[in-house]
């Protein structure tokens, strides 16, 4: 009961706060002269955010830059051993690689398959469609450790001869094959993690494609038809061009996405069988080897390899926000 | 107008926080230590964080809390954490420690003891502990000639379990030496050509552990083959790990894991059954394999009677008579200068505070002291591996918890994972293992 309580005060007083400070702050704008009232105003205002930026992003990324030059406990200076072990490393080398077949694959297989699903969804009865579309969203609902202990059980793997509980293998000896170990096979092993982000991830990139289809103006579409276009052809020729900047949007967010993926592999196979993704490689040297200097590198690498997406996202949301 | 309303909004917000926070506070209940107002002195609290998991023994250490709070009327928070390691090592960090934490691990505590307190220093006789507890019990959570942990629960890990009857019903003879136990494996290898059946039954899958199991496996290969010395030699990294003595006792397991005829479900299974599940064959009527080796805590695995359906024997040495022992433990540590911690340490170690620890009903863990009555344990099994214990001929530390992390814990199970997964030889194993060891060590 006391902590119920508790989170209720807090509640209260983060939003009351808040909302006390914003005034005590337009009240003190306000008593001052008209010209300086109208220039502070926008940074009074926007202060406060900046300030919480500044102290929780801006001052820890700085932090650990420098943290990424020195040594396991952040206390003497190392130069760039560190960076040369990013890029020696076995398990990093292993881990990159891996990566960047995740961000190659992953937003392009959900983005196709919530495309597929948003146009052929709208062709159908608004009922069908609704249904088909939760169908697909739910598993967003999911958390992604939830996901990974479902898939587990599917792609488990027991000695052949003796019963199966993971359904792909049960199916799979039932038909005569020797169960295949989808987790430990180094040909399928990462698809079969890929999978489990993509089933997550598609219902997302339908939702937002689903709508930018939506906005797709009828005229255009009646226009191909008469001229005779087929229906594949006013597909790939009117409709996704139309949408090509939501597809990017889309796009880029699941691989940033992807980008921090780490409980799926830390879950179902730990990094090993050559699963091992950079994320996870962090969490060992962050939390069980207690390597700072490498902890942080490794940090630094992950936000050098997202500012480029998070520049195109950025742009893509202006020109949309221009257009409007 | 409009500021008027807002701030009685305002007004009425914070002045229903004010009384919010004066009422809800006054009725928090005290902190989950159980009932306190017993004789002595008493009074203080201390905090207890640990990692120990499993309904029973869980109940088994309050047991031993409840005495302690009993007895000196202190109170003792006590908080269980399944993330351990990644806990203590936050709230140690963060200056927000446990007054006291057990240690799964060696190298563990040997990270964070800048921030701990030695036990000296907190009060605890460490004299009177080396008198008291089973050589070695000190020594593991010594480090830089101070003090900083003492194992207070061992679990014992060189035993061989066998299918009971059934295993003397066939035939098969408890084998006395390591050589005894390969020809028995290649004698039920013969009897049990049938897929799914094999002489092992060997799993590791450990979600982010895996690799554990076998690091187990050769360490007690190491113990039989060359001894405490060069055992010692190896954790310190005086020896590498791409010797001819650690290469020999890889090959020893070599020769029992990568033989698809000695395992159930071959290297695969190894590599993909969770180790708690590992001894199922064992439990089907006609068992499906005949040896397992595994610490005490697998006896709650089995299905039936100690004696009958499954049975329990030393692991075998190079030649006949006592064995060395592998074990593992937690270490109980002190991290702050809380005077109560010291006193908890002490009875935790005492025995009586052993005696309601380890003898509670449920409990699989062995106790450092070396004047353990070993019938006071809870089970037929753990009275006979509390004598196989105290009669070894020397006992060792599991070397991975004593390893600096990034070996123990990360290149010796994923180097041995890949190399049990077939995807590089055994040459490449070990050398990456030994890359993996931090410079500026102790060599």
């Amino acid at each position: 009961m006391g902590q119920l309580v508790s989170v209720l005060i807090a509640i209260a007083l983060g939003v009351g706060g808040v909302m006390v400070l914003f005034w005590l702050l337009n009240r003190g704008t306000e008593l001052l002269p008209e010209t300086w009232e109208q220039r502070l105003k926008p940074y009074v205002f926007v202060g406060p955010a900046l300030l919480v930026v500044g102290l929780f992003l801006l001052v820890p990324a700085l932090l650990t830059l420098r943290n990424s030059f020195l040594d396991a406990r952040s206390e003497s200076f190392v130069g760039a051993d560190n960076y040369q072990f990013l890029v020696t490393d076995p398990a990093m080398r292993t881990a990159i690689w891996n990566n960047l077949l995740w961000i190659i694959v992953v937003p392009a297989v959900s983005v196709a398959i919530g495309l597929a699903v948003a146009v052929l969804a709208d062709k159908l009865k608004p009922r069908w469609e609704n249904t088909s579309k939760s169908l697909i969203f739910l598993p967003m609902a999911i958390s992604f450790v939830g996901a990974s202990t479902i898939w587990g059980f599917v792609y488990a793997w027991r000695a052949p001869g003796t019963p199966q509980i993971g359904i792909l293998n049960a199916i799979w000896q039932g038909l005569g094959g020797q169960p295949i170990a989808w987790l430990q096979s180094t040909a399928v092993n990462d698809f079969a993690l890929m999978f489990i982000m993509i089933w997550l991830q598609a219902g997302f990139a339908m939702v937002l494609l689903s709508a930018a289809i939506k906005n797709v103006p009828e005229e255009t579409l009646e226009a191909a038809r008469i001229d005779g276009a087929k229906e594949s052809q006013i597909f790939w020729r009117v409709v996704l061009p139309q949408i090509k900047s939501t597809v990017v949007v889309v796009g880029t967010t699941i691989l940033i996405l992807v980008l921090k993926v780490f409980d799926i592999v830390y879950v179902m196979t730990n990094g090993n069988y050559g699963t091992e993704v950079i994320a996870n490689r962090f969490i060992k040297e962050m939390f069980t080897i207690g390597h700072f200097g490498r902890a942080a590198v490794i940090v630094v690498f992950l936000i050098l390899v997202t500012i480029p997406f998070m520049v195109v996202n950025i742009r893509r949301f202006r020109a949309e926000e221009a257009m409007r | 107008m409009r500021t008027h309303v807002w701030t009685t909004r305002l007004a009425f917000l914070v002045v229903a926080a004010m009384l919010a926070a004066a009422c809800g506070n006054g009725g928090n209940g005290e902190g989950n230590g159980g009932g306190a107002g017993g004789d002595g002195e008493g009074g203080g609290t201390v905090s207890l964080l640990h990692g120990i998991s499993g309904e029973e023994e869980q109940a088994a250490l309050q047991q031993a809390v409840d005495a302690f709070q009993e007895q000196t009327g202190n109170t003792v928070e006590v908080e269980a954490s399944p993330n351990f390691e990644t806990v203590v090592v936050t709230r140690v960090q963060g200056g927000n420690p446990p007054d006291v934490a057990l240690y799964p691990q060696p190298g563990l505590l040997e990270r964070v003891s800048q921030d701990a307190t030695p036990l000296s220093e907190a009060g605890v006789d460490v004299g009177a502990l080396n008198d008291q507890l089973v050589p070695g019990m000190v020594e593991t959570g010594t480090f830089d000639g101070t003090e900083y942990g003492v194992v207070v629960k061992v679990g014992f890990k060189s035993l061989l379990w066998t299918a009971g009857q059934r295993f003397t019903d066939a035939g098969y003879e408890v084998p006395e030496t390591w050589d005894d136990l390969k020809s028995l494996t290649d004698q039920i290898a013969q009897d049990t050509p049938e897929p799914g059946r094999a002489p092992w039954c060997i799993g590791i899958e450990s979600a982010d552990a895996t690799g554990w199991v076998a690091t187990d496996w050769i360490e007690d290969i190491m113990l039989r083959l060359h001894g405490p010395d060069v055992y010692d030699q190896w954790v310190n990294h005086e020896i590498q790990f791409n010797s001819d003595e650690v290469r020999a006792a890889f090959e020893e397991l070599e020769e029992i894991w990568f033989n698809e005829e000695y395992v159930v479900g071959g290297t695969t299974g190894i590599l993909q059954t969770p180790f708690a599940d590992a001894v199922q064959p064992m439990n089907q009527e006609e068992p499906g394999c005949f040896l397992h080796r595994q610490a005490g805590f697998i006896e709650g695995s089995f299905e039936g009677e100690l004696g009958t359906e499954y049975d329990v024997a030393p692991l075998p040495g190079t030649e006949s008579g006592p064995p060395p022992a592998l074990f593992a433990g937690d270490l109980v540590a002190v991290h702050t200068d809380n005077p109560t911690a010291g006193e908890f340490v002490e009875f935790l170690l005492s025995a009586e505070g052993q005696e309601a620890w380890m003898g509670h009903e449920g409990a699989g863990s062995l106790s450092p002291r070396a004047d353990f009555n070993p019938e006071s344990y809870p089970s037929e099994a753990l009275t006979r591996q509390g004598e196989i214990f105290a009669n070894a001929e020397f006992a060792r530390f599991d070397a991975s918890d004593q390893m600096p992390a990034q070996v123990g814990t990360d290149a010796f199970w994923r180097e041995v994972v890949a190399w049990l997964s077939g995807s590089q030889d055994l040459d490449a194993t070990l050398t990456n293992i030994d890359n993996a060891w931090p410079e500026g060590g102790e060599e």
